[in-house]
């Protein structure tokens, strides 16, 4: 060993040097194009040659919470993701509880059906249900837009709150029942309780898949319902470079904060089931 | 009762009426707006929505249209380069982040970042980047005077695959990265020790270790870039997919049975191929 370590430093020296840059470049490459964004949302002007723009406004900004068609479609947004954040976790949350706890004929099938919305490619959802609600005349109507996002956050609600389910001890109930409690006493101090996190990890992500779905809405929107995401495509496709961009970080931001909170929510919800 | 299901001693007899109340409105969701739809557009591709007989003659359509043709190969080369790079891109990554505690967490957050990202955004985002007069040219060509004249990166072919990379390659990094760094070291020591040069143990040890790590996310980065609408919307200028062709039917007509058609077709492309790549895995992972 000894006689190779001047060999070897060198290379060590090397190979330190290759990491760090492969890793700024890797870095540059994910950062990147999100830098960019946040630069457009702010940027009064940015010309090629300029590396950097060479002014700064935050008038975009302003522009698109006092614009009337922009305001619409954030508040569009908000209120079409509450929508459906409640009717979601009402309809998720007792079949996850079905499905995660008891044993029933079908429960195979039934978990596999809850999980069909996954297999598909996207478009053909959105597809299918835009021709549904276009021979319906639901197109463009409120109810429209939430049952389509419903159907998109249906597979993932009951996923999150299954596998939380699945993760809970049965000794504390089964104590519980031994010392005389009802069933329904049970399930609403013992169950229920033990359930909180996965039931907010659920609701937060299920606004946030809403917040930022764009493919089935643009397909059953119509201008007046129209949340963020369609109108932020709508101002790309105008060459609104600078509105987009400030759109795009209105959203971004939300969603990666959610993320990061979901994540830490996550993981110690982990650590507490073991 | 077997020791990994002690839950269900006491639950052996749910409520049926409960269990009814609890599921129904999941499943008339599912069934209603998902089976049902997906139901009619396989009904209106084969023509029966008129009350006609089943005709093929909409796919035959279909497939006699070099646009078309040329959507679907374009939609699987499209895929399978995002799969390929996604692979490409995760193992030295997935070094890096076992080389050193220093690198494990950086790498860890960069590749998940991307996650949390809306795919509209992450199309703009890379779009803008990648733009001939945008930020990632003036670094070439202004700052750093690699090249002499700025590359037309967005828009174009690679620019496609570089932006599904980008918003897909994650579901690959993630499971590569945590397999990298969670083998038995002592393998590859052993292969090393034995006279093996890092290729071959890279190539006989440490890929056939990693492959189903591999494979499963690449799977989810192919049936990710698969069915993709929102990238190749903004940046698929001179590229169209079947995702955006079937999107454009419509608005450009309410072409419901040719939309019907193409979503139909990439439905069973993609439950082929997930179920053709599971079959392989299984196979792989039993021999």
């Amino acid at each position: 060993m000894g006689g190779t370590v001047t060999a070897v430093r060198p290379m060590r020296v090397g190979l330190a040097l290759l990491r760090g840059v492969f890793l700024a470049l890797f870095a540059g490459f994910i950062f990147g194009p999100l830098i960019v964004l946040a630069l457009w949302s702010v940027a009064q002007q940015w010309f090629w040659p300029s590396l950097l723009p060479t002014s700064f406004t935050t008038r975009w900004f302003e522009w698109a919470i006092t614009v009337p068609n922009v305001l619409r479609s954030l508040q569009n947004s908000l209120f079409v993701a509450t929508l459906v954040t409640i009717a979601t976790s009402i309809i998720a949350v007792p079949a996850a509880i079905s499905i995660g706890r008891y044993e029933f004929r079908g429960r195979t099938v039934v978990r596999w059906l809850f999980s069909v919305p996954l297999l598909v490619p996207y478009i053909s959802l959105g597809i299918g249900i835009a021709s549904v609600f276009y021979t319906a005349h639901l197109t463009g109507t409120y109810a429209a837009v939430v049952l389509a996002h419903m159907i998109a956050a249906l597979p993932f609600g009951v996923l999150i709150v299954t596998s939380a389910v699945e993760e809970l001890v049965p000794e504390v109930e089964e104590a519980a029942l031994a010392c005389g409690a009802a069933p329904a006493a049970v399930f609403w101090k013992i169950i229920l309780p033990q359930l909180v996190p996965a039931l907010l990890a659920q609701a937060g992500y299920v606004f946030m898949l809403s917040m930022d779905e764009f493919t089935l809405t643009l397909l059953v929107a119509s201008p007046e319902t129209a949340t963020l995401p369609v109108q932020m495509y709508g101002a790309m496709g105008e060459g609104y470079l600078q509105v987009s961009s400030a759109l795009a970080i209105l959203l971004l931001l939300p969603s990666l904060l959610l993320s990061a909170v979901l994540a830490r929510f996550l993981r110690t919800d982990l650590h507490v089931t073991g | 009762m077997p020791q990994g299901h002690p839950s269900r001693s006491y639950v052996a007899s749910p409520n049926l009426l409960w269990l009814a109340l609890a599921l129904s409105p999941g499943l008339l969701i599912v069934v209603g707006l998902v089976a049902y739809p997906l139901g009619l557009a396989v009904s209106n591709s084969l023509g029966l929505a008129r009350g006609q007989t089943a005709t093929i003659s909409h796919y035959l359509a279909f497939l006699s249209d070099p646009r078309s043709y040329w959507a679907l190969l374009n939609t699987f080369a499209l895929a399978f380069a995002t799969t390929a790079g996604a692979i490409i891109l995760s193992i030295p990554l997935g070094y890096l982040a076992r080389a050193s505690r220093r690198f494990a967490t950086p790498v860890r957050l960069l590749v998940t970042l991307p996650l949390a990202v809306p795919v509209l955004i992450a199309a703009y985002a890379l779009t803008l980047f990648f733009a001939e007069n945008g930020l990632f040219n003036s670094i070439l060509v202004r700052a750093l005077h690699l090249l002499s004249e700025p590359l037309a990166i967005s828009y174009s072919w690679p620019g496609l695959v570089i932006a599904c990379i980008w918003r897909f390659f994650p579901y690959t990094g993630l499971l590569v990265i945590s397999a990298l760094g969670t083998l038995d070291r002592n393998l590859e020591d052993a292969a090393a020790s034995t006279g093996a040069n890092p290729l071959q143990v890279f190539r006989r040890v440490t890929l056939p270790l990693i492959a189903p790590a591999a494979l499963t996310g690449g799977i989810l980065t192919f049936v990710s870039t698969f069915g993709t609408f929102s990238i190749p919307l903004i940046m698929g200028r001179s590229t169209e997919v079947l995702s955006v062709m079937a999107y454009r039917k419509v608005t450009g007509g309410f072409d419901w049975q040719s939309a019907s058609t193409i979503v139909v077709i990439m439905a069973v492309f993609q439950i082929a191929t997930l179920v053709g790549l599971r079959g392989a895995m299984n196979r792989w992972v039993a021999r």
